[in-house]
């Protein structure tokens, strides 16, 4: 309650009364190319920027102006903003050139807006314009690509998965996510571990996206914004009587690429030198005890064999679901009057998965009001309201990846059996029990026969008022509720032998819960002129409590396996496994900012942010981020006269951020207790409550993320081209990191102030728009940022460290980079004693047999400090090495559009360069060790005496010498350059709808087309592998994608899908 | 401009309220942890220390955990001549190397378990909502759960650091190797406090009470003795074990502590195949058992810390020693997970003295002729040709009762169970009974796919209280008498259980219709009461061979016997290797173990994940 208290210190209760006369004014606005009419043409009253309107089909408008306006401004995307006086006259005509960028346009940035011109922080955007051309299903998606220095990336092709977002590199390994911050309200990053923040939003919905980078940008959001921040307007209502606008969508999506598997003449080959290899390697005889034999189903002669091998199966379109649809309709009603704007909207989207058994459907409701009580007070509200539903199997359930599973199962196994089809298993689905004494898992039989259902319920709704106390003294009041609630309901049916290779009993799982987020900012704006100056000040606070609340119940044994009794225990069973859990944070910060402009030639902001944290210790809760940036627009200076440059500033800032956000920080002085354990005591089961294995440390502190970039923006050419390129450098010190330590007292890992990373680059940005042969309008936008991350020192006491087996995080290498052995080929006859002693495996190598490099020996430590040994004959884990690293040199973004008369077009590509995967997925389906399949690639490939490959080793049981360890075999280059949207549109002539809809434009649209890339897996753009899907409550979702702990990790993700839309967008 | 009263009133007004206001803000952020459990909310009272301590034996659970592998089970039971896995095993033949993950698995349950100590413990400190009884209670039993991991790690690893406190920076969790010395003083003085603090106490089963403390003090100090060199200073002895000990007063401490237990009267022999069944769990002979339970439903994929629900969902154990694939080959009714991936070895089974072949027949279906020995142990320790074993679950033959046979394989067309030539899953034609049998009894009416079961672990039996008994006295002073008296309790037990293994009591009693009952010393062979007149080396050969027959297959007994022996100077690994080599036969079962076995393997190798985190500590000599 005390923080609501203090949250609405600031809420204007003063209700004035407005006194209007109006005047009708009208006029045509054309292109002053080809003197065509324009439009679409926003036209607004200045100094009211609710007052506007649209220009129609023949470029005509009519605007209702209020008494003492004195102009219009008229905008529109790729043209020139241009101001005309009203003058007395009611009749205004406009003509506007095209133009690469607006400079003038407004940005939104934290609260307020700023000029682009006089912009002096960094700050990437994105208009609802290029959201409409790319057909995406999340709001993160549309910023991809889009702007420099923002990489964005989908964990998986699985509907719903998380986006990721890093921008300017990953400064913590923790979660570097940024604050999500919608219409003024923060979201996301908060305890509630729910999906992306931003499935509140239908894409349609958005007018902007602004992305802010550089700390002065930032510095207004304090402590949650160190990973940058993305701020989302949604639509307002624009001047005029009510207009209803559809946007609607079709499309299918198809499974990208598919990996040839070996058949199963080559499956059984590989089975039998696997066999044959082992007992040579091992010197067994036939009659030895441990000699060992193929199973008798396979051996030559067996009256079975013939019939398992004519099934062949070829698992690879197992699973599958293709043409997959997905769709989305929004509808909104939308319009202003002089003292109400508003915009109301209702959208459904639904996508299934490419692979089996996955369906997303949304709801979103939004309503979007803004009121003028009196011409000095404003009051006005977003609310909105969505509704998720999942319907899943066991897809990425606990037991490995749906993908991965199905790819490596034998093509003797079957997925389907007739002879199976009972009442609770219609499909006849088979677990190939015992098939040649073979036992491994069907996840395509779980993932059918799990029904897992997640909802999730999103209520997010402000109200915000502003008054002006005097001219140019305003005081504003928002408050916020996020409310979400989340349910995932988990029915794992009988698994049985036949049907799904391994046996489990039947367990239903509710888990729920709710999480709520109130927020209020007050804040006192000011802004004034003098002479040739302007002076904007900003002071404010900003207070926001979380909590959040979940409740879990497990129960066996049902009456039946009908769907609709499946929450019904049978008599007897009383006892329901149960858990639950709860959270809370409160945040404080308090906001100071001031702009100075003069002349539009010197523009300076400062600003200063102090913020404190509940979730630290007492002493360590507060910290202060002051942040500076400075502009000179020199092409407005009297002494600049260069013809072809229109427009030129050089910026640059200086600031801190702070970030108090890792995983499992939270109040660490303190060893938590987990509840989850159970052990028998006096007979009866009981909780046994056990430490959480994370060490408390009760001097961890704020993460100061500090930036400093500099570059220049221009417009040149008569403003047909803009061009802007900024260097950045960003230090993280005391970044925080739960690494792990030694497990010698009980703990797994520590949270601690780590040490300093820095990232650093350019940015680079530019745009081209002409008009070829008076009829093609031509535009092309492209964007570039690069990326040099390294942890420039580790704090005292901290120590380079390896963790999963295949991170490493060590001085002067970019933050958790790939760390293993490096190979030389394979032994192409048996080495003997030339090969180093394998420490490592224990075993020799043979012919056939992987060559490791011996690179060094341990490392001896003297009063100088660590130094290398050479070579010591023997490999151990000191041969381990740097085999590739994460986070990429650059990425780059390209967007081609071109129009002819009612026809446009849009290509847009996105790459990635320089940066690795390990592709886990190749080394499970590429061990040849087992009885799993092996791709069609390394079955023809293997090492064999007749085929002396030197890529790879040879087959043998169980891996001896390790050739499947850790090493540069398994990691590839995951460069890409991508088709992400190709697009062609057709707006309809006025004339052939009678006037009776206004703008209708129909489009086709293609979504990752083509990729250029050398990765050997399905699909070289994921992040992160290990997302449990788990629950949504537990952070299932999400919970893996804003950390850089185990990126890109290969694990066989559902890529991202090939997709064809057809579209429909108009207004009446 | 007016000078409007109320616009100057606002002026003054609302800033005041604001200023107001935000003074309440103040500890808006001192909130305490919401909702959860933690050093500042727990470990206060007398109920939160008697859950707390259920945490720390909770522990015990994890290491018998896996749904495959990865257990105490495998790391401890393998490296052994009494047990060997199917084919090329690195547990098994000791190609043990600092990636190996039962081992690792191993010293991370153990420091787990010492982490829930020792917070225990230093909470205790600090709370002042308990007597000083009440402290010394939960006291001794988190010294005790500290004591066995730590005992635990130092059989296994040496050296593993020593680490007393909670740690609290980054630092801490470098700690460099302890010295040994110090290691063993602090497992005993743990000891000491926990039989100090649960003097008198009646616990609830599961938990600690004096005796087993006292047991465990007593073998701890048997161990340190003879790790130590013991009476014949051993040149294979780790140096600096004893510390400022010797090996006269650990021997002495081994005798103080177990005979008490034998004097309290406490505890007694009951028949043996008791200690193996889960429906006579924590009787007279347990001093102490990991506690395995049903609950509503095991799950049998998660170890109890990782249940992740709450209580009562059952904290079962694994059977991974159930007879079934190897080499690739999956026995009907194995299901799907039994692995068989531990058989017994043709030397244990020869342990079992005094043989008598004969030919076994089962209805309908003639089995070649099996080999059964007269000590009934060996019934309940391992099967054997012809055994009832459990019911098939495969395809056509599902639900038949199928006899042990290390070549059955289901014949789908005819749907029932037959010998195949090919199959083979037992290369010794044994495997592990304990625990498993009677078969169909070992837990919630489990079936030969199930991999766990409800079955407890017995981690220290009245019988090893007794053959310690009678080493410590054997090796402190040759007391011979005193020895024979106490292996002789043992193998009458032993005797008497004839009637449960072949006789009217027992399950396959129509498979051993003809065999008798022995009625002499000479027919009962080694396991006739032993003279206590034979001369010191020949009642320790004896003691050997009782603790091999009796312990075999239970949790790390019989390779901590044989290293605590060889360092001792008591017997001779390398030589009985060579020796088995001239024989043609094999020591540890296993011709790869045999050719890898050096003095080494002593010691495991640290894991080399810790040593990755904790550049201070030192790999063991040779890994």
């Amino acid at each position: 309650m005390r923080a609501l208290l203090c949250g609405l210190a600031f809420v204007p209760l003063q209700v004035g009364l407005a006194a209007a006369q109006q005047k009708q004014v009208s006029g045509r606005v054309t292109s002053s190319v080809g003197n065509e009419p324009l439009s679409g043409v926003q036209v607004v009253v200045s100094g009211h920027p609710n007052v506007g309107t649209q220009t129609d089909q023949t470029g005509h408008y009519t605007l209702t102006v209020p008494a003492g306006s004195d102009s219009l401004s008229f905008s529109m995307i790729g043209y020139a903003t241009e101001v005309a006086p009203i003058a007395g006259s009611s009749v205004v005509d406009m003509i506007m050139t095209p133009q690469a960028q607006q400079l003038t346009g407004l940005v939104v940035i934290g609260y307020g807006a700023k000029k682009k011109a006089n912009l002096t922080e960094s700050v990437g955007v994105v208009n609802t314009q290029e959201i409409q051309k790319v057909t995406v299903a999340t709001p993160e998606a549309a910023i991809q690509g889009r702007v420099s220095g923002a990489r964005v990336t989908t964990e998986s092709g699985i509907p719903g998965a998380p986006v990721s977002i890093r921008i300017r590199g990953v400064g913590t390994v923790g979660n570097t996510q940024p604050l999500y911050v919608i219409d003024g309200v923060p979201v996301g990053q908060g305890i509630a571990g729910t999906a992306s923040p931003l499935s509140t939003i239908s894409p349609s919905d958005i007018e902007s996206i602004s992305v802010l980078k550089d700390a002065s940008a930032a510095a207004v959001y304090g402590n949650q914004a160190a990973n940058g921040v993305v701020l989302i307007t949604t639509k307002r209502g624009k001047y005029g009587r009510p207009t209803i606008h559809y946007d609607g969508y079709y499309g299918v999506q198809q499974f990208p690429k598919y990996i040839d598997m070996a058949n199963a003449q080559q499956w059984l080959a590989i089975q039998q030198d696997e066999v044959a290899n082992y007992n040579s390697y091992f010197g067994y005889q036939p009659g030895s005890p441990d000699y060992r034999v193929l199973n008798p189903d396979l051996q030559e002669g067996s009256p079975v064999l013939a019939s398992l091998l004519a099934r062949n199966t070829d698992w690879t379109h197992i699973g599958i679901h293709d043409n997959a649809p997905i769709t989305n309709h929004t509808i909104s009603v939308s319009g202003a009057s002089d003292q109400v704007n508003y915009y109301v909207s209702g959208a459904f989207f639904q996508q299934d998965a490419i692979t089996q058994k996955w369906n997303l459907q949304r709801y979103n409701f939004r309503a979007n009001s803004d009121f003028n009580i009196t011409d000095r007070f404003r009051v006005g509200e977003t609310f909105t309201i969505s509704n998720n539903v999942t319907l899943r199997g066991s897809q990425n359930y606990g037991d490995g990846t749906l993908l991965n599973n199905l790819l490596g199962q034998p093509p003797i196994f079957v997925a389907y059996d007739t002879s199976l089809v009972s009442p609770t298993n219609p499909q006849g689905l088979s677990g190939n029990f015992q098939t040649a004494g073979i036992a491994i898992p069907n996840l395509n039989s779980t993932n059918q026969l799990q029904d897992v259902t997640d909802r999730l319920t999103r209520v997010l709704g402000d109200i915000h008022g502003e008054f002006d106390i005097l001219p140019g003294l305003t005081i504003r009041s928002q408050n916020s509720l996020d409310y979400n609630t989340a349910d995932t309901y988990n029915w794992q049916g009988n698994f049985t032998l036949p049907a799904t290779g391994y046996a489990r009993s039947p367990i239903a799982e509710d888990a729920r819960g709710d999480a709520y987020t109130v927020v209020s900012t007050n804040t006192l704006k000011y802004g004034t002129s003098f002479g040739n100056s302007t002076l904007d000040l900003l002071a404010g606070m900003e207070a926001n409590m979380s909590r959040n609340n979940s409740l879990s119940l497990q129960a066996t044994d049902f009456v039946n396996d009908l769907y609709t009794l499946r929450r019904i225990p049978a008599l007897g069973n009383t006892v329901l496994k149960r858990g639950g859990g709860a959270g809370e944070q409160n945040r404080l910060g308090y906001i100071g900012r001031a702009s100075y402009n003069y002349a539009d030639r010197y523009l300076l902001t400062g600003s200063i942010r102090r913020d404190g944290v509940s979730t630290f210790a007492p002493g360590h809760q507060w910290g202060t981020f002051p942040a500076f940036s400075a502009g000179w627009r020199i092409s407005n200076e009297k002494f600049f006269h260069v013809p072809w440059i229109d427009e030129l500033m050089i910026r640059g800032s200086w600031g801190q951020l702070g970030n108090s956000n890792i995983i499992g920080g939270d109040y660490p002085q303190y060893i938590g207790v987990n509840l989850w354990a159970d052990y028998e005591i006096g007979g009866a089961v009981q909780l046994a409550p056990t430490p959480r294995e994370v060490l408390a440390n009760s001097s961890l502190t704020w993460e100061t993320d500090q930036t400093t970039d500099f570059g220049f923006t221009s417009q040149l050419f008569h403003n047909s081209t803009n061009f802007s390129a900024t260097y950045y450098q960003r230090d993280t010190k005391n970044f925080l990191v739960n690494v792990p330590v030694a497990n010698v007292v009980g703990f797994k890992s520590a949270p601690i102030n780590v040490g300093h990373v820095r990232n650093s680059g350019f940015e680079f940005e530019g745009g081209y728009n002409t008009r070829i042969a008076h009829a093609v309008d031509f535009g092309v936008d492209a964007n570039l940022t690069t990326v040099k991350n390294e942890l420039v020192s580790l704090t005292k006491d901290v120590y380079e460290y390896t963790q999963n087996g295949a991170y490493r995080t060590a001085v002067g290498e970019p933050i958790g980079y790939f760390y293993g052995y490096k190979t030389c080929g394979v032994y192409q006859s048996d080495p003997g004693d030339a090969a180093p002693t394998d420490k490592v495996s224990n075993h020799q190598p043979g012919a056939g047999d992987m060559c490791f490099v011996d690179l060094q020996g341990a490392p001896v430590t003297d009063s100088l400090g660590v130094h290398q040994t050479p070579p010591d004959g023997q490999i151990t884990s000191d041969d381990r090495t740097y085999l590739g690293k994460t986070i990429p040199d650059f990425y780059y973004g390209v967007n081609f559009t071109a129009g002819l008369k009612n026809w446009d077009f849009t290509a847009f590509f996105s790459g990635v360069q320089g940066v690795q995967a390990y592709n886990q997925l190749r080394q499970n389906l590429e061990s040849m060790s087992g009885a799993g399949n092996t791709t069609a690639a390394a079955a023809e490939n293997r090492w064999t005496p007749t085929n002396p490959s030197n890529t790879v080793p040879r087959a043998i049981s169980g891996d001896p010498a390790g050739n499947n360890r850790f090493s540069d075999r398994w990691i590839e280059d995951a460069s890409y350059l991508r088709l992400k949207t190709l697009q062609i549109g057709y707006t309809l002539p006025a004339s052939l709808l009678n006037g009776r809809l206004g703008n209708t434009r129909i489009y086709v649209s293609g979504t990752n087309l083509w990729t250029l890339t050398n990765y050997k897996g399905i699909d070289p753009e994921f992040t992160t592998a290990g997302s449990s899907y788990g629950t949504v409550l537990s952070g299932g979702y999400g919970s893996q994608n804003g950390s850089q702990l185990g990126a890109r990790t290969d694990t066989g993700n559902v890529p991202q899908p090939r997709m064809f839309q057809v579209g429909l967008s108009t207004t009446f | 401009m007016s000078r409007n009263p109320l616009r100057i009133a606002r002026w003054v007004v609302v800033p005041a309220i604001a200023v107001g206001l935000l003074t309440q803000c103040k500890g808006f952020l001192d909130t305490q942890p919401f909702g959860s459990l933690n050093t500042a909310t727990y470990y206060k009272t007398a109920k939160d220390y008697e859950s707390a301590t259920i945490g720390a034996y909770a522990t015990l659970q994890d290491l018998t955990y896996s749904p495959c592998c990865s257990t105490i089970l495998k790391s401890g039971l393998l490296p052994d001549d009494d047990t060997r896995g199917g084919g090329a095993d690195a547990d098994n033949d000791f190609a043990w190397t600092p990636g190996n993950g039962n081992l690792s698995y191993v010293w991370d349950v153990s420091y787990r378990g010492i982490l829930r100590a020792n917070l225990i413990l230093q909470q205790l400190d600090q709370t002042d909502q308990l007597t000083d009884a009440e402290k010394a209670r939960f006291g001794g039993e988190a010294k005790f759960v500290r004591a066995y991991f730590y005992f635990l790690l130092a059989r296994y690893f040496g050296t593993p650091p020593l680490v007393t406190t909670v740690a609290t920076s980054i630092a801490d969790t470098r700690p460099p190797n302890s010295d040994p010395g110090q290691l063993w003083d602090l497992i005993e003085s743990d000891l000491q406090d926990a039989v100090t603090g649960l003097h008198g106490l009646q616990l609830e089963n599961g938990r600690a009470n004096e005796w087993a403390a006292r047991a465990l003090l007593g073998k701890v100090a048997l161990y340190r003795a003879e790790w130590g060199g013991g009476p014949k200073n051993s040149p294979d002895a780790m140096s600096g074990v004893l510390g400022s000990s010797s090996v006269d007063a650990e021997l002495q401490k081994a005798i103080d502590n177990l005979q008490a237990i034998v004097e309290s009267g406490n505890y007694a022999l009951v028949p043996y195949q008791n200690n193996f069944d889960y429906t006579t769990e924590n009787n007279q002979e347990s001093l102490f058992e990991m506690q395995a339970s049903w609950g509503t439903d095991i799950n049998g994929w998660a170890a109890t810390d990782e249940n992740g629900g709450g209580a009562s969902s059952g904290t079962g154990r694994q059977t991974i020693t159930g007879a079934c694939g190897f080499n690739g080959i999956n026995a009907p009714g194995c299901g799907d997970w039994g692995y068989g991936q531990l058989i017994a070895t043709p030397t244990l089974v020869a342990a079992f003295q005094k043989f008598d072949s004969m030919a076994v027949t089962i209805p309908g279906q003639t089995i070649e002729a099996a080999v059964v020995t007269r000590d009934p142990r060996a019934y309940f320790t391992f099967y054997s040709t012809g055994q009832q074993f459990g019911h098939s679950n495969s395809g056509s033959c599902a639900a038949i009762p199928v006899p042990y046979n290390t070549k059955w394989s289901c014949d789908n067309d005819k749907g029932a169970i037959v010998a195949s030539d090919t199959a083979k899953w037992s290369v010794t034609g044994y495997t592990p009974a304990k625990y498993i049998r009677p078969f169909e009894n070992y837990g919630g009416g489990m079936m030969l796919n199930q991999s766990v079961s409800q079955n407890n672990e017995r981690l220290i039996r009245y019988s090893d209280v007794l053959l310690m008994l009678a080493e410590a006295k054997l090796l402190k002073n040759n007391d011979v008498a005193g020895a024979a008296d106490l292996i002789n309790q043992v193998r009458a037990r032993a005797r008497n259980t004839w009637d449960a293994a072949y006789g009217a009591g027992s399950a396959d009693k129509d498979l051993y219709a003809s065999f008798s009952k022995p009625s002499t010393p000479a027919e009962w062979g080694s396991l006739a009461d032993i003279s206590s007149s034979v001369s010191p080396d020949s009642m320790l050969t004896a003691l050997m061979h009782e603790r091999r027959v009796e312990f075999a297959f239970e949790e790390g007994h019989r390779y901590g016997d044989l290293v605590r022996w060889q360092r001792a100077g008591l017997i001779d690994i390398p030589g009985r290797i060579s020796a088995a080599k001239a024989a043609n036969t094999t020591f540890f079962g296993d011709p790869q173990a045999d050719q890898n076995w050096s003095k080494t393997n002593l010691l495991r190798p640290i894991p080399g994940g810790v040593i990755d985190l904790d550049p201070n500590l030192q790999q063991n000599p040779g890994y």
